[in-house]
């Protein structure tokens, strides 16, 4: 599996943050796995997990939070191409699948928001 | 199957039962302490993708997390190893099921059942209907019934009373030692309490 990482939508100072590790603490913290210099980035704001094939980011409390595709979460599976806002700053999923789905292995293990998936009749 | 951090010091076991476990103070935590030298967001736990080790993250705690002694910031906790969260001590439990007692593995619907035979005014041997050994205490009774029967079959349920010293007299626990139908000799059992062996 290709090596994921988040992309800033606005290029210039905030660097890609790969996410190789089986657990990636971001925040402005140095000891973070992924330190973000940023005023309205928390200490330690939110760490991403590799779990079951799949990534979930996690929000640890911080001040201005954590929203994938706009929407505020605690907790969220994410998926190629997902938009993921910790604090001001606006990331892109980048994670190219090989195959499968990375939601479907996600949501296997209990209480991980499923996002906004709304089943669709698509049989015709 | 979840994986438990077994509680070596005070408070209740952790459970890895879901993608990500935050362990703090904080009520937003998924496993929380409640001790003043356990930060408010202390540490994360995942289990490995491919093995049954759990990977645990330090998130800047102040008194940090040990694995075997061995203060670190971030490590992989195997069956067995030891896992310091602040001064609270845990063991990765090594087995799964197996390790469970039979109180865990029973639905709670059966443990009112189990409660109630318990309750039961009668503490003498009865016949339950549906026993399969006629003078089964009713508690033993409920306890074969929801066993696996290849597991009913061959086991010799014995039922302690434990009786709380609450007025200072009699602090003794009563033995009640039942046999069950001995259709099948099985090593693993133990022999009734009736049958003595001891070579003079």
């Amino acid at each position: 599996m290709p090596p994921a990482r988040l992309v800033p939508l606005v290029s210039g100072l905030i660097r890609p943050i790969p996410l190789e590790r089986p657990v990636v603490l971001i925040g402005r913290h140095q000891e973070c796995d992924a330190p973000v210099v940023h005023a309205r980035i928390s200490r330690r704001h939110c760490c991403v997990a590799q779990i079951a094939g799949g990534l979930v980011i996690r929000d640890l409390g911080s001040r201005n939070g954590v929203r994938v595709n706009g929407e505020r979460i605690e907790e969220a599976a994410l998926a190629d191409g997902d938009e993921v806002a910790i604090g001001p700053i606006v990331y892109r999923l980048e994670w190219p699948q090989v195959s499968g789905d990375p939601r479907s292995a996600a949501q296997q293990s209990p209480d991980i928001i499923p996002g906004d998936l709304v089943p669709l009749d698509d049989d015709e | 199957m979840p994986i438990r951090l077994v509680a070596l010091d005070e408070g209740s076991d952790i459970l890895v039962d879901r993608a990500m476990v935050i362990v703090g103070r904080h009520p937003q935590c998924d496993a929380r302490l409640e001790s003043i030298r356990v930060s408010r967001r202390h540490c994360c736990m995942i289990q490995d993708q491919d093995t049954a080790d759990v990977i645990v993250r330090d998130l800047g705690s102040t008194n940090g997390i040990r694995i075997n002694g061995q203060r670190i910031e971030k490590g992989t906790l195997r069956p067995g190893d030891e896992l310091s969260i602040a001064h609270l001590r845990y063991r990765m439990e090594a087995g799964h099921s197996e390790e469970l007692t039979l109180a865990e593995t029973i639905p709670a619907e059966q443990q009112v059942k189990l409660s109630a035979a318990f309750d039961s005014p009668s503490s003498r041997p009865v016949a339950a209907p549906n026993a399969p050994t006629p003078s089964e205490h009713r508690l033993a009774a409920a306890v074969r019934d929801m066993l696996p029967a290849s597991m009913a079959d061959r086991c010799r349920i014995q039922v302690i009373v434990q009786v709380p010293p609450d007025d200072g007299d009699h602090d003794a626990a009563m033995d009640v030692p039942l046999d069950a139908k001995p259709s099948e000799p099985d090593a693993s059992c133990r022999p009734p309490d009736s049958s003595p062996s001891s070579p003079g």
